[in-house]
């Protein structure tokens, strides 16, 4: 019926098109239907009428697809179609549409390059002259984007040409290519000087090995042709796989956009994304009471299945996820516990104390299996290095404040500064190790020289810092219960999250939260937790969670809707998704 | 209440509880050395840290009648000295908002 509906209109109004007025009659009858992606060959297909014209469709005023270029969508979609493999219906939407993906010179400059034919390849390239002139047959070139070096194009050109000819161990003609065709490009000479180093190369292999080029047959024509491609006008020859990238867009649009957003499936294409907010842990599950003391700090285990937490009564607790059964209890110390870390395989702890000491233990023997020299002062901090093998302890002294241990507690590198340092960070891609002084400055150390990058002074008292799972931001938390996200390599700070709430003195932990980590998530001192959304810098939700200071949030890794909170009043409580059978706690 | 750690002292000379070496005070900090405590010897100070306060209390000193509390190691509970909250003569009004420590209940800590 809809077809009949659209052939009165394009028999009856066909000639209005080009006059203009017919875009609106034609417009309301399509978006009377619901999209379903046929209506532009529906229009054509309505018999000769349409085919017949199609050869004046050049000249003839089509409607825009809701307000894109007709042109722009249809090629992107050919396109697509060709990478989705339907070639016989990309072949006949274009013949159906009247455009091309490509003209015939990108076409044949293509195939000229994956084959291997240079000099047509330069001649497609930059036509016979030197000037840039618009797509045409006569050899005048194709258009290129602004800015571009020609330069740099003939010199990848010809670098390809040289390194197959000296595949094919054809020195002789190679080293005529370098001579004649590259040296006079006036590139930078260092190139040319490694490009005339491979001529010597034994073999094959070594050659490849040395380039880091793959072989005629390989993927490097292809690469070679995206390098071009790229430096080509766009809407001469499409940017590869335009759809997809478009696509990839929407989805980060809408999912920046979504506030509540706590899973790591990508959203579907078919609608619009919001995550609501039932489906976020807002609700208090469980109380885990067992501590005696103020708890300080609570962490999950890498594989999310166990919870430690430790405090002021000195013991660390290891619970059950699944259960909330106490598996181990693990007895330190009587001045109250610092800071503990999973090792990244969980089978080893080590926890850091207010009475100088820090202890490596086995998780599921509970058992001690090291306990480093006493330090001067309270040990703050400690990390694990992502390989497992060793782990950093910081600490307030003036000495032995920064070092490295390996897993049988000796001292493998003591960095030597006289920082006292109150927290730690490492990034999960072993680049940055971050230390944090006790009072105003940050300390950036590269993890793998060991040298420092950079020091900044955030000129107010910090009380944590925390590294994202991407290694590229930073987050550090001042005792006035504001946060700042600050981009690792360019030390911007991107970001502020305040709170709102008065200056405060205790150390509170600031994490980054969720699936994806999209949430960070800070504790207050009058017992509330802080989540806000990280893109967006929008506070989500404040939820009640603790009579006095909120000291630690952990985030489950394995599970986006459970988080825990550590409080002065001795409990750790738990935050799930509603649910008909639990009772929230009060 | 919370984790907290200490807050640490730059300074050449620093004076520190005797019991258990937390930091107090800064030498440049000491605005006279002419003052006497229950235990002998005692400093007057621009700025000490790492101590609690007490509750408030008057009392009757060489010098006239003060509004002073106890201060304390935060560390050990030690009582380290006092803290002057408020003085009635008017010669005496420099001493608002200073802290008295007493020599007998410091150390050295370099």
């Amino acid at each position: 019926m809809r077809l009949e509906g659209e052939s009165s209109n394009s028999n009856g109004t066909s000639r209005p098109f080009s006059n203009g007025s017919g875009v609106s009659p034609l417009h309301k009858a399509a978006l009377s239907n619901s999209a379903n992606g046929t209506r532009r060959s529906s229009i054509a297909m309505n018999g000769s009428s349409t085919t017949n014209g199609h050869s004046h469709s050049g000249g003839k005023q089509r409607p825009s697809y809701f307000g894109h270029d007709r042109e722009e969508v249809t090629r992107i979609l050919i396109q697509a179609l060709t990478d989705l493999g339907y070639n016989g219906a990309a072949g006949s939407l274009s013949q159906e549409s009247g455009f091309d993906l490509e003209s015939p010179t990108v076409a044949a400059f293509r195939h000229a390059v994956l084959h291997g034919e240079w000099t047509e390849a330069e001649e497609l390239l930059f036509g016979g002259s030197t000037e840039e002139g618009g797509v045409s047959i006569n050899g005048s070139g194709l258009v290129l984007q602004p800015g571009v070096d020609k330069n740099v194009m003939r010199f990848w050109l010809r670098q390809q040409k040289f390194l197959e000819l000296l595949e094919q161990r054809d020195t002789g003609r190679a080293l005529m290519v370098l001579r004649s065709e590259l040296t006079p490009l006036d590139q930078d000479t260092g190139k040319l000087h490694f490009l005339s180093s491979l001529l010597m190369s034994q073999s094959i292999d070594d050659l490849k090995a040395k380039a880091d080029w793959d072989g005629a047959e390989g993927a490097s024509r292809h690469q070679l042709l995206s390098d071009l491609s790229k430096c080509i006008s766009p809407s001469v020859m499409l940017p590869e796989h335009r759809l997809a990238i478009l696509l990839q867009q929407v989805k980060r649009n809408q999912i920046s956009n979504c506030l509540y957003h706590n899973t790591s499936t990508s959203p579907s294409l078919y609608q619009d994304h919001a995550c609501q907010p039932d489906h976020f842990p807002r609700y208090p599950a469980k109380d885990l009471t067992k501590h005696t003391g103020e708890v300080w700090q609570v962490q999950f285990s890498h594989d999310g299945k166990r919870l430690a937490s430790c405090g002021l009564d000195g013991t660390v607790i290891i619970w059950d996820v699944e259960s909330w059964d106490v598996l181990q209890s693990l007895a330190h110390s009587e001045g109250g516990i610092c800071s503990l870390a999973w090792s990244p395989d969980d089978t080893m702890m080590v926890t850091v104390a207010m009475d100088k000491d820090a202890i490596l233990w086995n998780t599921l023997t509970g058992n001690i299996k090291v306990r480093l020299p006493r330090f001067g002062e309270p040990v703050s901090s400690v990390v694990w290095a992502p390989d497992g093998q060793t782990f950093i302890t910081g600490c307030l002294d003036k000495e032995k404040n920064l070092c490295q241990w390996n897993i049988r507690g000796e001292l493998t590198y003591d960095w030597g500064r006289a920082h006292r340092i109150q927290d730690l960070a490492v990034s999960a891609n072993g680049h940055f190790l971050v230390a944090m002084e006790c009072e105003t400055h940050i300390y950036v150390y590269n993890f793998v020289t060991r040298e420092l990058e950079y020091e900044l002074d955030l000129k107010t008292k910090l009380a944590s810092v925390s590294i994202s799972q991407n290694s590229k931001y930073l987050l550090a938390h001042n005792v006035a219960g504001e946060a700042r996200m600050i981009d690792l390599d360019t030390r911007e700070t991107v970001r502020m999250f305040k709170s709102g709430e008065k200056a405060g003195h205790f150390v509170i932990k600031a994490a980054y939260g969720g699936a994806n980590e999209s949430f960070v998530v800070i504790g207050s001192e009058d017992g509330h937790v802080f989540i806000w959304h990280k893109e967006t810098g929008q506070l989500i939700e404040k939820l009640e969670a603790h009579k006095g200071c909120c000291n630690a949030i952990a985030w489950s890794p394995t599970n986006p809707s459970l988080f825990a909170s550590a409080g002065d009043d001795h409990k750790i409580r738990m935050f799930a998704l509603p649910s008909p059978t639990l009772n929230p706690q009060p | 209440m919370g984790l907290s750690y200490n807050v640490y002292l730059n300074s050449h000379k620093i004076y520190g509880c005797k019991n258990c070496k937390a930091h107090l005070s800064n030498h440049e900090d000491i605005i006279s050395r002419n003052f006497r405590g229950q235990h002998g010897k005692a400093y007057l100070f621009n700025n000490v840290v790492n101590v609690t306060a007490g509750d408030a209390s008057e009392r009757n000193m060489t010098t006239g009648r003060h509004i002073v509390r106890d201060i304390a190691c935060r560390q050990c509970n030690e009582t380290v000295g006092w803290k002057y909250d408020k003085a009635f003569e008017p010669s005496e009004k420099y001493k608002e908002g200073k802290y008295i420590l007493e020599a007998e209940l410091l150390c050295n800590v370099t």
